[in-house]
């Protein structure tokens, strides 16, 4: 058996604002995971833009070397690089995120380089054969899926079902491979136009990247401009309770909790909520969680990352002032 | 324009109502045969085209056994021009690279100048057939579609893709392409009954797949989903009762103790202001003029 890489496992990672995100990290520990078991190593490949001291971040998360491998934000491109890279050190295992980047890729890269994929795994089992599980009929059933043959293997992994938690911690630096181009121009069909940003205000709230909430205790008719000006103001969307949309000062879409929306924002903001379970099942995913309550007592300080005793209606108007304030310095 | 749609009838598990666990509690009537909502989706979308532009051809083609014939009737009388059915018997069988195969012998045969199907099947969740199609056939593709707009000039698409987190990408290319949509491209038009009883009328082509082509993937088994992995309940003694019953209802996770995680300020003064802060910049938040 050639010391080549026939166990190592790889992960796409797409380097996003410069820093690796939770599902990165996530994906990097499934990896390392299935790489110890396969007795391989961990790459990332990072198809375009550069992470900001990639050697360490990698190297923290798990991977043992990593390929800026160039092809940007191109699918067709992308995929056409990888390809041949893949071709060149045949790992055991690719595997990246199932969202929007990862989804259209991967498929692209495993029609140009003849090799199998699943989709959508929310767990793979590594020993002498490689058996990926997914989620078939809408998640009712879990199918487990093997490609005969042994070669490279492709797959996306839900980023719902990743390891939470923090990376083991095993400090070390990943190495950088140089990746050969063979200077070939490649040809892309598709032509992209243009990328839109969503409006917070619009955005699917259970999409949204940072939500301000409010509850019953604020959540009065007339107060609800000072609530959308500050999510305007930190392009958040704004989210409620039950109660909140009980009264009429929410569309029902505007909803959070066992009854609405769950959030997957890395920031909420929530205001007046007392914290009930019903509404707290709508916020487990949140990264960071602020609460604003006058009662010192609330339930919503138990799952909070910053708890504030103080009555919103007043602490919002001048966080917007603060942050309107910060805008224009960083504007001059 | 000639436009092709490959809609799949699927068997989807709407309930699991059956007593027995060995038989993953599937119960007579919880499988029903229908034709993938993704691929509706697609047909209406191909359908809209043809209402702007009427010169437009519409096939649809579908691969399968028998059960999707009431499917290819259906896709006639909401519009569709001609019906092909591409006959397998055995074709759950099949992994999305096979069945990419068989149609892409099947579109090379009709002809075409845009192909539209479905994101993905609602019965195995794939989302590769389409990509495969093309790339078989060797034409473009792009994913996840919620707006196609035909270029004025005839030659070319542009197509409206939803990514992560709500925003939106829009792509442009030249005819022939393939588009895969999400379902809520279009709500499906409901066919008339008149329109129903005259499709059954109308002639389906009929064609046999001779020899299936090898799979990549093979499917070992189907399972119930097994249980999210869940913290061992520490149940707090100090805790009163309610609050310990509590906690087991919500899986036994460990309730995160209040006065050492949450770092807990009062008032409005700067120093919460300077701590809000903090935490939004720490999340990435960038802050605009309002």
């Amino acid at each position: 058996m050639s010391g080549g890489g026939d166990r190592d496992v790889w992960v796409l990672l797409r380097a996003g604002d410069g820093g690796l995100s939770a599902a990165d990290k996530g994906l990097l520990r499934e990896g390392r995971r299935l790489a110890d078991k396969l007795g391989g190593a961990l790459a990332a490949v990072i198809p375009g833009g550069e992470i900001v001291d990639a050697e360490t971040a990698i190297g923290a998360a798990g991977g043992d070397s990593f390929f800026p491998a160039g092809g940007g934000d191109h699918p067709e491109r992308c995929a056409a690089v990888l390809a041949s890279l893949v071709q060149r050190h045949l790992p055991r295992l690719f595997l990246a995120l199932a969202d929007a980047f990862g989804a259209d890729v991967m498929p692209r890269l495993a029609a140009a380089a003849q090799l199998p994929l699943v989709t959508n795994c929310v767990d793979i089992e590594a020993s002498e054969e490689i058996i990926f599980t997914k989620a078939v009929q809408g998640g009712r059933l879990h199918a487990a899926i093997t490609a005969p043959g042994g070669g490279p293997g492709l797959a996306t992994l839900d980023p719902h079902h990743l390891p939470e938690g923090d990376a083991p911690s095993a400090a070390r630096r990943a190495e950088r491979c140089e990746v050969a181009s063979d200077g070939e121009p490649i040809d892309t069909r598709l032509d992209i136009v243009s990328r839109v940003k969503a409006a917070p205000a619009s955005v699917d709230i259970g999409e949204a990247e940072f939500v301000v909430a409010i509850g019953s205790g604020v959540a009065a008719k007339e107060n609800i401009a000072t609530y959308a000006r500050f999510a305007e103001a930190m392009g958040a969307a704004l989210g409620g309770s039950r109660p909140a949309v009980d009264s009429g000062a929410l569309p029902h879409a505007r909803q959070i909790g066992q009854t609405g929306k769950s959030l997957t924002a890395r920031l909420a903001i929530l205001c007046g909520i007392s914290g009930s379970d019903y509404f707290t099942a709508g916020i487990q995913k949140v990264g960071t969680k602020i609460a604003v309550n006058t009662d010192r007592d609330a339930p919503i300080f138990k799952s909070a990352d910053l708890a504030i005793v103080a009555d919103a209606d007043e602490l919002i108007p001048r966080l917007t002032e603060r942050l309107a304030r910060r805008a224009k310095e960083g504007g001059a | 324009m000639k436009i092709l749609v490959c809609a799949k009838t699927v068997r989807y598990l709407r309930a699991q109502t059956g007593a027995d666990p060995r038989q993953l509690n599937i119960g007579p009537g919880d499988l029903v045969d229908m034709l993938n909502p993704h691929d509706d989706a697609a047909l209406e979308a191909a359908l809209r085209i043809k209402d702007e532009a009427p010169e437009t051809e519409i096939s649809v083609v579908s691969l399968g056994g028998a059960s999707a014939e009431a499917g290819l009737r259906r896709a006639l009388a909401m519009g569709a021009d001609q019906a092909c059915h591409v006959f397998h018997d055995d074709f759950a069988a099949l992994d999305s690279w096979a069945a990419a195969n068989i149609l892409a012998a099947e579109a090379r045969t009709l002809g075409f100048d845009l192909i539209l199907c479905g994101q993905e099947a609602i019965d195995t969740n794939a989302g590769l057939t389409g990509p495969y199609l093309a790339a078989q056939l060797g034409i473009p593709h792009v994913s996840r579609v919620i707006a196609i707009a035909p270029a004025p000039d005839g030659g070319g698409i542009t197509a409206e893709r939803r990514l992560d987190r709500g925003d939106r990408e829009t792509v442009a290319c030249a005819a022939p392409l393939l588009l895969a949509v999400e379902r809520d491209i279009a709500r499906a038009r409901m066919p008339s009954p008149t329109a129903m009883l005259a499709a059954c009328k109308r002639p389906l082509e009929r064609r046999e797949v001779a020899e299936a082509p090898g799979n990549r993937c093979v499917t070992l088994r189907l399972a119930k989903p097994k249980a999210k992995r869940r913290a061992e309940a520490q149940l707090d003694r100090a805790l009163s009762a309610a609050d310990r019953a509590r906690l087991m209802m919500k899986g036994g996770r460990a309730a995160p103790a209040p006065a050492q995680n949450a770092a807990l300020k009062q008032g409005c003064g700067e120093d919460v202001l300077d701590a809000v802060e903090r935490m939004l910049i720490a999340a990435g938040v960038r802050v605009t003029s309002p």
